[in-house]
């Protein structure tokens, strides 16, 4: 315990009180109306009162149904079913419902419906980003780190290469690659027809609903894997290098050592290079924005994007923070999942 | 002006442990008083309650007869060498040793004056520029010494500050705090756990443990003295030895004891009438060896130290703790040898079976 | 590190050292090529896609692009924002953090665990999550502005301001100054005070001199942050008077058919940042393994 002299409360309250101010302001409390806004019709400019709106914003935003359609059989066999917008106008509870997807199994239609299918689809945009881009980025990260750190000549600049796009401006590294990804002109498709010896079709990467999400996940992959390298690096270099001498002292193949030393030495680095990355993906918006503003066709909306493009573009503050908070509780979800995935196969080893 | 220190009463805890259990002392002026005892025993925490870095729980600091409690370290006008010196890195010597001056805002003629001068009595002025990294180990000890001198405290702290130093090193820092301090004739409080330092360079000693005072004496008065057991096995090495023993009460004027390894009754003359369970204490230099017949009891050589000046036996018997003794340079005993002990009673202590020391009469 | 050479390792090595350079290669050209085509007319960037033309500076090159660019797209405006922002929100970044840093690393004060939860809880809550509300809160903060008379404008909506204040407090930032401080050994302070400090003077003559590279690092990132900032000012700064240099970038690019001058505005935008990375890129990977590790 220090000498009362030394217990400076009001002295910590002076230091202290310039960055608290700043976190309150623009941290907590847009945090707390964030919550509080999605109970509300905020807009930004509105000559009408807000009116306090219970969860609408979220009925609105992630309502789903399953309708169930009996087909109606013709004369030659052949199955039809009645048009889904007739049937949704028709009935008052359908009313405000979009197909979403459909499927048909034999004479019945199943068909999707939600009340907001763009969200719905960038979120599924959103997840499926994720899902190739965090192997990736990981896996690419970890090669490298292991490729810099295998005691290479020049393995500084190395490292500095492979980290430099890191620091560039994603709107100018987007700006670039939109570039390569061009049809007819990008050097991306020069490469694959170089390699495939002018085999091949030209591929429209941004332009095409397929390719598009993929485009950016490499472009992503690219521009962030520098970042994860390094603190894998730096999780390889706190492995004790008696372990490995003393794995080839016990005969192990370099390819054992990677198993049985380096992999468990990195669980901790893997964990949280996963969950940030997971994270940083999530919040996908920069690329879109630049490149593709969501296109073609929704293929490329996320969450992020979307609820600027309601919250700000729309202005239509109420809603767009719903999307906000659906995305914090779902990245606060994950992350937590993550961490626990982790923590009991730390446990269980 | 050197400081008159008193300690009334103090106490701190760190949550439910206690570590300075009631603690009395009066250090008078120019008085060297050296805090030792075991790690743990609180010896550096009580430091740091005398400098002004650790609060006091109960009882009062005075310095000079007010009470200092609740004063910062400036305001005691206390110095203090760390034992990890605390040299900021990024300063030179001279601004280390200045940095107080700059903070008490003397002018800067004034301080490079005080420092210059500081230095020079140091040693140090050929490394005014250099930065602690590039100073050895006794360098940067100097260093902080000079730092803690040049505002002239009242009151001078020194928390084990030859432990990070080899041995002869230790040996040569030893004797310039001593000069040192026959030069400034400052009070000063030094911890360590180092009892040749305690007893090379101290007034006075302060022996702690658990949180308590053991004993309080000069350097010589401890060792013939021990209060108790565990001052008499603290100070000395090798450590005293000891004998469990059953006080068989007066015969004569001497107090008779029956040695529990051997079973001979010694006389004790300068112990009063006591009963019960003793333990017989030795320095290795009042012991002999002798044929094992011969002894007041006897044992096997576990192990023989020779140090080149002396050559210590290390003696069990059974339901002892190794006996040291002290044998001539050249004696040929060895590992192995069944050996018998005599001593001289009057040169031997007892203690009680709570530890305490057994009174001496007067002679 | 010694090992035993033989063909084989020698074999793996080389196949090391192409795969190394096949990555240099791919992170390397995109810049390779932006700067490049920055300095080529229109025609030859498309006439030198199907070769390694791309990568070098052959043909009619010339300083074309930067001319135009600088005349038409308010680049320099943009820059001189966007330079404003960076400094701005970095220095009052590095002070009021690591101020607060040091009550939460050196002073003792009831509360204080509590505060350093919630600034860990503070960590996790992205930008993105509340920058919906966040414009609604500050369209309503008021500015002063000096207009002849004083005036005051209730919002805060394209201004520089709202660029700037928001990010100068930064939990992380203070979380990494609180660890960084907290590594510091306390006998340092300590000797401060025996030597008559008061503790503005142990953070300002000790603690600040000790974390030069923690200061660099909270600096880079902050600034980098400030710099590339995209998402935020998309959001509040929708006319051109405040508008920072990536946003200009975007609307550049997406009105402009002249890859020229976009790659040119791209090399311009890029070039500080490429200078702070040559010149301090031992602190850029510091601050990267640094928080990695802690975090």
């Amino acid at each position: 315990m220090t000498p009362r002299w030394a217990r400076k409360g009001r002295l910590a309250f002076l230091f202290g009180t310039p960055a608290m101010l700043g976190l309150i302001t623009f941290l907590v409390i847009p945090f707390a109306m964030a919550i509080a806004l999605t109970l509300t019709n905020q807009k930004l400019l509105s000559p009408q009162h807000v009116q306090a709106v219970g969860l609408a914003n979220y009925e609105r935003l992630l309502g789903l149904k399953v309708m169930r359609q009996d087909g109606i059989a013709s004369s030659d066999g052949h199955v039809t079913f009645p048009r889904i917008r007739d049937v949704t106008r028709s009935s008052p509870t359908l009313r405000p419902y979009r197909p979403l997807g459909a499927m048909t199994w034999e004479s019945t239609r199943f068909v999707l419906l939600a009340r907001d299918p763009v969200f719905m689809r960038s979120l599924l945009n959103t997840a499926l980003f994720a899902v190739m881009v965090v192997p990736l980025q990981c896996g690419l990260a970890l090669g490298l780190a292991l490729l810099v750190n295998a005691g290479l000549c020049g393995q500084r600049a190395f490292r500095t290469i492979y980290f430099s796009p890191v620091v560039m401006s994603m709107v100018v590294v987007a700006v670039i690659w939109a570039f390569l990804f061009n049809r007819d002109l990008g050097l991306v498709n020069q490469a694959l027809g170089w390699l495939s010896g002018g085999q091949g079709t030209r591929i429209d990467w941004l332009g095409n609903p397929a390719t598009a999400m993929p485009a950016i996940v490499i472009m992503s992959a690219w521009q962030g894997a520098g970042l994860q390298m390094l603190i894998f690096l730096a999780g390889l270099q706190a492995i004790p290098t008696e372990l490995y001498d003393a794995a080839r002292i016990d005969g192990a193949t370099p390819l054992q050592r990677f198993v049985h030393v380096t992999l468990p030495g990195l669980s901790n680095t893997i964990a949280f290079v996963v969950v940030i990355t997971t994270i940083a993906a999530f919040g996908l918006f920069t690329q879109v924005d630049v490149m593709t503003q969501g296109g073609p066709a929704n293929a490329t909306s996320t969450v992020m994007f979307y609820a600027i493009e309601r919250g700000v573009r729309d202005q239509d503050i109420a809603y767009g923070s719903t999307v906000t908070v659906v995305y914090f509780v779902l990245i606060a979800t994950l992350a937590i999942l993550q961490q626990r995935f982790f923590a009991r196969r730390a446990g269980a080893r | 002006m050197p400081s008159q220190v008193e300690l009334n009463d103090v106490r701190k805890g760190f949550g439910d442990r206690q570590i300075i259990k009631g603690i009395d002392l009066a250090i008078q002026p120019s008085e060297f008083i050296v805090l030792v005892g075991p790690s743990g025993c609180g010896k550096s925490t009580l430091l740091r309650m005398i400098a002004g870095l650790e609060s006091v729980d109960a009882g009062e600091i005075r310095f000079d007869g007010v009470v200092v409690n609740d004063r910062t370290p400036a305001e005691r006008n206390v110095g203090m060498v760390f034992q990890s010196y605390a040299l900021y890195p990024h300063m030179t010597v001279a601004e280390n040793v200045g940095f107080a001056l700059k903070l008490a805002r003397i002018d800067p003629h004034e301080r490079q004056r005080r420092v210059d001068a500081v230095l020079e009595s140091l040693q140090l002025s050929a490394l005014r520029d250099a930065r602690p990294s590039q100073l050895s180990g006794g360098q940067r000890q100097r260093v902080a010494i000079g730092r803690s001198i040049v505002r002239n405290p009242a009151v001078f702290l020194f928390d084990e500050p030859l432990s990070n130093l080899d041995t002869a090193l230790r040996v040569q820092m030893r004797l310039e705090i001593s000069r040192l301090h026959n030069r400034l004739r400052n009070t000063v409080v030094y911890v360590t756990h180092d009892q040749v330092e305690a007893m090379t360079l101290a007034d006075r000693i302060v022996v702690l443990e658990a949180g308590t005072v053991q004993q309080i004496g000069a350097p010589l008065e401890l060792y013939e003295r021990p209060a108790n057991r565990f001052v008499a096995g603290f100070l000395g090495s090798p450590q005293m030895g000891f004998l469990p023993a059953q006080a068989l009460g007066l015969n004569g004027n001497a107090l008779a004891v029956r040695i529990a390894a051997s079973g001979q009754v010694l006389a004790f003359p300068h112990h009063g009438a006591h009963a019960g369970a003793v333990t017989i204490g030795i320095r290795p230099e009042d012991c002999t060896l002798c044929a094992p017949e011969d002894g007041h009891f006897a044992g096997a050589v576990l192990q023989v130290e020779r140090l080149g000046s002396d050559t210590f036996a290390f003696v069990e018997s059974t339901g002892t703790e190794p006996v040291a003794v002290r044998v001539g340079a050249g004696h040929t005993v060895a590992a192995g040898h069944a050996v018998g002990i005599t001593f001289d009673p009057a040169r031997a202590h007892l203690f009680a079976s709570d530890g305490v020391t057994l009174p001496r009469l007067a002679a | 590190m010694r090992r035993p050479i033989n063909s084989r390792t020698a074999a793996v090595r080389v196949g090391l050292y192409a795969i190394a350079l096949l990555f240099v290669i791919v992170f390397v050209s995109p810049f390779v090529f932006m700067v490049m085509a920055s300095f080529k007319p229109n025609q030859q960037i498309f006439g030198d896609l199907g070769s390694f033309r791309a990568f070098l500076p052959v043909g009619a090159v010339s300083l074309q692009n930067y001319r135009d660019v600088i005349a038409t797209s308010g680049i320099g405006s943009y820059a001189l924002n966007s330079a404003f922002i960076t400094v701005s929100t970095v220095g009052a970044g590095l002070f009021v953090n690591s101020l607060a840093a040091f009550a939460l690393a050196r002073l003792e004060w009831r509360g204080k665990g509590l505060v350093l939860g919630l600034i860990v809880i503070m960590l996790i809550i992205p930008l993105e999550a509340i920058a919906v509300p966040m414009m609604l809160l500050v369209a309503s903060l008021p500015t002063l502005g000096f207009d002849g008379g004083l005036t005051i404008q209730w919002s805060w909506l394209d201004t520089r301001l709202v660029q700037i204040v928001p990010f100068v407090a930064n939990a992380f930032s203070i979380f990494f100054f609180y660890q960084a401080f907290n590594d510091i050994p306390r006998d340092f302070d300590e000797a401060a005070y025996v030597d008559g400090a008061t503790p503005y003077q142990v953070f300002r003559h000790v603690i600040v001199p000790l974390s030069g590279t923690t200061f660099a690092t909270v600096a880079i990132i902050q600034g980098l942050a400030a710099w590339n900032q995209y998402l935020w000012p998309v959001i509040v700064v929708p006319s051109a008077e405040a508008r920072p240099l990536m946003v200009g970038l975007q609307q550049f690019f997406r009105f402009q058919t002249e890859w020229g001058e976009v790659m040119a505005y791209a090399t311009l935008a890029t070039l500080p940042v490429f200078l702070a990375f040559v010149f301090f890129q031992r602190w850029f990977v510091q601050s990267v393994m640094g928080s990695g590790v802690k975090g």
